[in-house]
């Protein structure tokens, strides 16, 4: 036994050794000290390459993504041929990349230089990034080249500081099929009471369900639909206040119409536990007549590779329906890329987003049809939106999403977003699966109002 | 527990044996035994079913990977996408090979001579320091993971492999030890005495006498070692992003936001799980003795 | 224990003696405590700070028990431990269950056994995060090749979406882990059947006792120890469960799926509520101590013997 001490001595000894090496993690830098200064060519890029050599990574996900995979062509093509600079777009997946830029950001490792993230973890996440405002400023950059909420999403909740800039964005829609509105004699609806009504009469048209909704639980993407219809009767998520504001009569009869869709058997029984995926499959796969989803999602409606050749020449899209008198708010979706605090390469990294946010760079993406894989619609620059060569090989679609995106809103930039968003999709998937509305709306508030208050 | 003396295992009458035993031919010796064969044949498909369906669905076209056709023409495209292709993994399988072979090399010795201490000398808190080895096994992986999230942050070790070698070593280190103790407890202790009596110092014993004759046990917790690393899913998780991340972790960058490629994602499957399966033969025997660990001894 | 004590090569004073063994148990005892030891020290002491990672990069102030108080405030908690304790009933009485019924099938000398016994190893040895993914794969409603089957067999099957009921995702959960659990724990008890001997059997087939009467009477008793071990056994892996929670239902749906390690995991690492998620895990840590508190008496108990 007396030999007992010295061993913990000795444990102890070596504990402290390794609480010692604590201090020694990854520095933070500071972005305004490591750009450069000095002339810049028409796409902003300093010339002279003075980061010559400079390999950066951007931690990002779902590279197969037409437009990631058009960005990620063009650089090597453009981008480093101009700069010098190497790009390196680490591939997370997707299931688990919510959660992975959130540890790179607040966690932080340091082998990252940029990061993607959807609007949704701007707020945790701006613990680990650059503030942006000074250096778009110098280079003559302004986040008023994008819609409302993709400047919301872009200020993370901080009135006055930007820490991303869009690069990736999409307004919700309604997509239809087409031929069997014609046939019915229907123009989309514009409220829900009508939207209801054509569902009926949509119901096993041409031998499919009329609506494939999304009620299921996995990152939130059940809460889309759900949040539009929400803000658009005047009810909201969080008051100004930061409280509960769902459980207002509004808010409730949003979300009885909401579920009703469901539970009336317009959307198929299945879809109780459907995501994103499942519901834009059932439609891709010819057995649903309508989707609400992103609008980006035309790239893949319509490519005869990707979807039954029935349904890619038969594709019609509208804005979603409202309330009669009240405006139509949707959620607009933004991807934003920002520099992170832990880079050692912020200045290369600075060059970088400048190119691959610029209008230019996304025009040229979009206008290029050359490939099916890099093909996409997608602008977020309001004047690309507006461009009428843009939008002559895209559908219309750019058009389309800036007059939704005029209204449009982000989700609450808060740092207890993603608790709120695990308290709700999982209250709306039960809903779904049965529960009363008005008690698990009470229930979710309840919750909501004792997360917040730590 | 269980007091065995309590329980009548019943007392045979020996006094009295039977003219022959019963032999009832036909009938219901047919039944039972065709009952048997068909529930033998249940237990194989039982067991064996989601690993072929898994090996032929890695070899499905795309387009049949939904279907559940058994003929098809077989493709070698799952392998291409994940072997280089456009979901390459090969990436992670370097790593899950790497982290596994190192967490190997560095367990094994520790093990031994610890296996070797338990099984070979008595000393104050034998007891006590063995059982308090099984009891870590009891520890939630969060509970070791999280600590070592912020460690590691510290020390900027996120996403590297010598993280996860570390962290392995709490799954590895203590079930091998139990493993190799029960090992270097069936060795002959004769031969340590003789070569103590050569002159045979204690490194020299351990790495001459003891290392080839424990060598079996040695192969035995390796693979376990190695299976269990290559396993591990909760760690990588956590401590890993890209440069690190294993096979079992990189299954979900199958999950495309498009849908699960199932094909790609079978053909991976098969890539975890051969080596696995094959490791698991090899140390069949001692497999289920390793699992009660030294408690049945 | 083992009864075989090498004697010291010389005698040496009494606090020399110990020297060498502590020399040889001191790198794996380092390796343990620095790898489990200090992460259950350190999330103890974290356990009683404020510390949000996406609001503060170090730990933040000392609030007590606040933490723990929650945690036995938390709904969302007890729904996870229910969960768990759901999870660990049917997961042990189905692989216990099942197990021994394979390892009674198959405890014979004919060939066709004798392969299968060879075989029962393979679905222990495959990773669990694949097991998820391969059942979520074959109980597809609309493509899975089980689901299809089962639909031929019980009609009533075909409107069962089995990963979207609450129910019954838990049961496919748990039926990954019966499929790799099952075979193993039936090896382990063939290794038990084969110890009785012979002579016991037949004494009480030639007492005129049936089947039934020979398992309960003979065969049951001699397994019981082996049967205890192997039940708690798998209770401890079952608590733990984790991997096929995240690769088969995310947790839902709803939260019928969310087991207590994934409780943690999401407080920790989806929230980024280092301080309560350490506050969780302990509350974890103490549950399954209890467990292995009992496991230790129980094995002191059979060393005793």
């Amino acid at each position: 036994m007396r030999r007992t001490p010295r061993l913990v001595a000795a444990l102890g000894a070596a504990l402290a050794l390794l609480a010692s090496g604590c201090a020694a993690g990854p520095s933070e830098q500071d972005l305004l000290d490591s750009v450069a200064t000095g002339p810049t060519d028409e796409l902003g890029l300093l010339t002279g390459k003075p980061y010559d050599g400079t390999h950066i990574r951007l931690l990002s996900c779902c590279k197969t993504t037409a437009q990631f995979a058009a960005l990620q062509e063009k650089t090597d093509r453009e981008f480093t041929a101009k700069t010098g600079i190497t790009v390196e777009w680490a591939n997370i997946p997707y299931e688990s990349y919510l959660q992975k830029i959130v540890a790179e950001t607040a966690v932080g490792g340091g082998t990252y230089d940029l990061v993607v993230w959807p609007d949704a973890y701007g707020a945790s996440a701006k613990i680990g990034l650059q503030p942006l405002d000074e250096v778009m400023r110098r280079a003559d950059r302004s986040i008023d080249e994008f819609s409302p909420p993709f400047q919301q999403a872009a200020r993370a909740g901080d009135p006055d500081t930007v820490y991303g800039i869009p690069f990736r964005g999409f307004s919700y829609n309604h997509f239809y099929r087409k031929s069997e509105y014609e046939r019915l004699g229907m123009t989309p609806a514009t409220t829900w009471d009508e939207f209801t009504a054509q569902l009926r009469r949509l119901d096993g048209a041409g031998g499919r369900a009329a609506f494939a909704g999304q009620y299921g639980r996995g990152g939130g993407q059940n809460l889309y639909t759900w949040m539009s219809m929400l803000w658009s009767n005047g009810a909201d998520v969080l008051g100004r206040d930061g409280e509960p504001a769902f459980t207002t009569p509004q808010g409730v009869a949003a979300t009885e119409q909401y579920l009703a869709l469901l539970r009336d058997g317009h959307s198929p029984q299945a879809s109780t536990n459907w995501t994103e995926t499942d519901s834009t499959q059932s439609f891709e796969q010819n057995r649903t007549n309508s989707v609400f989803t992103w609008a980006w999602q035309m790239d893949d409606f319509t490519d005869p590779a990707k979807v039954q050749p029935e349904v890619a020449g038969d594709i019609g899209v509208a804005p979603l329906p409202g309330w009669p008198g009240k405006p139509t708010v949707t959620y607009g979706f933004t991807w934003l890329m920002g520099i992170l605090n832990t880079s050692d390469h912020q200045g290369a990294a600075w060059e970088y987003l400048k190119w691959v946010t610029n209008a230019e760079t996304e025009r040229d993406v979009a206008l290029d049809k050359s490939d099916p894989d890099t093909a996409t619609s997608v602008v977020v620059h309001t004047a690309n939106m507006l461009d009428p060569e843009v939008n002559a090989v895209n559908h219309g679609l750019p058009k389309l999403q800036e007059s939704a995106l005029r209204t449009a809103r982000t989700v609450p930039m808060t740092i207890d977003w993603p608790q709120i968003q695990d308290v709700l999709e999982v209250a709306i998937n039960e809903m779904a699966h049965g529960a009363d509305v008005r008690t698990k709306l009470d229930e979710a508030a309840a919750q909501i109002r004792t997360l917040t208050r730590r | 527990m269980t007091d065995m003396a309590v329980k009548p295992a019943p007392a045979p009458a020996r006094s009295a044996p039977a003219p022959r035993p019963r032999r009832r031919p036909g009938g219901w010796a047919i039944v039972r035994a065709a009952l048997r064969v068909l529930a033998t044949l249940a237990i194989l498909f039982f067991v064996l079913f989601p690993i072929l369906w898994m090996a032929l669905t890695a070899f499905k076209p795309a387009r049949d990977a939904f279907s559940t056709a058994v003929v098809f023409a077989p493709t070698l495209d799952n392998f291409a996408a994940i072997l280089g292709g456009a979901s390459d993994l090969t990436g992670a399988l370097v790593n899950s090979v790497l982290i596994a072979v190192a967490t190997t090399i560095v367990s094994i010795p520790l093990a031994l001579l610890a296996a070797y201490a338990f099984s070979r000398y008595r000393f104050p808190g034998h007891r006590g320091m063995l059982l308090a080895i099984v009891a870590t096994q009891f520890i939630p992986g969060v509970a070791i993971a999280l600590p070592f999230l912020t460690l590691f942050r510290s020390l900027g070790l996120i996403d590297t492999h010598l993280a996860l070698v570390v962290v392995n070593l709490s799954l590895v280190v203590p079930y091998i030890t139990w493993l190799l103790k029960g090992f270097v407890d069936g060795l002959p202790i004769e031969i340590e005495e003789a070569a103590r009596l050569d002159g045979c110092g204690q490194v020299s014993l351990l790495w001459r006498v003891i290392t080839p004759l424990a060598a079996p046990g040695i192969f035995v917790a390796a693979v376990f070692s190695f299976l269990l690393s290559w396993n591990e899913f909760l760690f990588p998780t956590f401590l890993a992003r890209t440069d690190a991340s294993t096979l079992p972790v990189a299954l979900m960058t199958l999950v495309l936001p498009e849908g699960v490629a199932w094909g790609q994602m079978a053909a991976a499957g098969l890539l975890v799980m051969a080596p696995m399966l094959i490791m698991a033969l090899l140390v069949r025997k001692h497999f289920a003795e390793g699992m009660t660990m030294g408690a049945v001894k | 224990m083992v009864a075989t004590t090498v004697p010291p090569p010389r005698p040496r004073s009494r606090m020399r003696k110990h020297a060498v063994p502590y020399l040889h148990l001191a790198p794996a005892l380092l390796a343990v405590v620095l790898t489990t030891v200090y992460p259950l020290v350190s999330a103890l002491i974290t356990s009683f700070r404020h510390w949000r990672l996406n609001e503060t990069r170090e730990a933040g102030e000392f609030v007590g028990l606040e933490q723990y108080q929650r945690v036995f405030t938390d709904d969302t908690f007890f729904n996870s431990a229910l969960v768990t304790l759901q999870f660990t009933v049917i997961s042990v009485v189905l692989s216990v269950g099942l197990g021994l019924g394979i390892a009674l099938i198959l405890n014979n000398r004919t060939r066709l056994s004798a392969l299968t016994k060879a075989l029962l190893i393979l679905p222990f040895a495959v990773a669990p995060a694949l097991k998820g993914f391969s059942w979520r794969f074959m109980l597809n409603p609309d493509t899975g090749v089980y689901d299809q089957m089962l639909d031929t067999v019980l009609p009533f099957a075909d409107d069962i979406n089995w990963l979207g009921d609450p129910f019954w995702a838990l049961m496919v959960i748990a039926l990954t882990e019966v499929w790799g659990w099952a075979p193993l724990i039936a090896l382990m008890l063939l290794g038990g059947l084969n110890s009785i001997s012979p002579e016991v059997r037949e004494a009480a087939t030639i007492d005129g006792a049936n089947a039934w009467q020979r398992f309960w009477r003979v065969t049951f008793p001699l397994l019981r120890p082996l049967l205890l071990i192997v039940i708690f056994l798998k209770a401890v892996f079952s608590v733990k469960i984790f991997d096929q929670v995240v690769t088969t239902t995310g947790g839902g749906p709803g939260r019928a799926t969310e087991s207590l390690n994934f409780f943690a995991y999401s407080q920790g690492f989806t929230f980024l509520d280092i301080g309560y998620a350490s506050a969780v895990s302990w509350v974890i840590v103490l549950v399954l101590g209890v467990l292995a508190t009992m496991y230790l008496i129980a094995m002191a108990k059979q060393e005793a013997k």
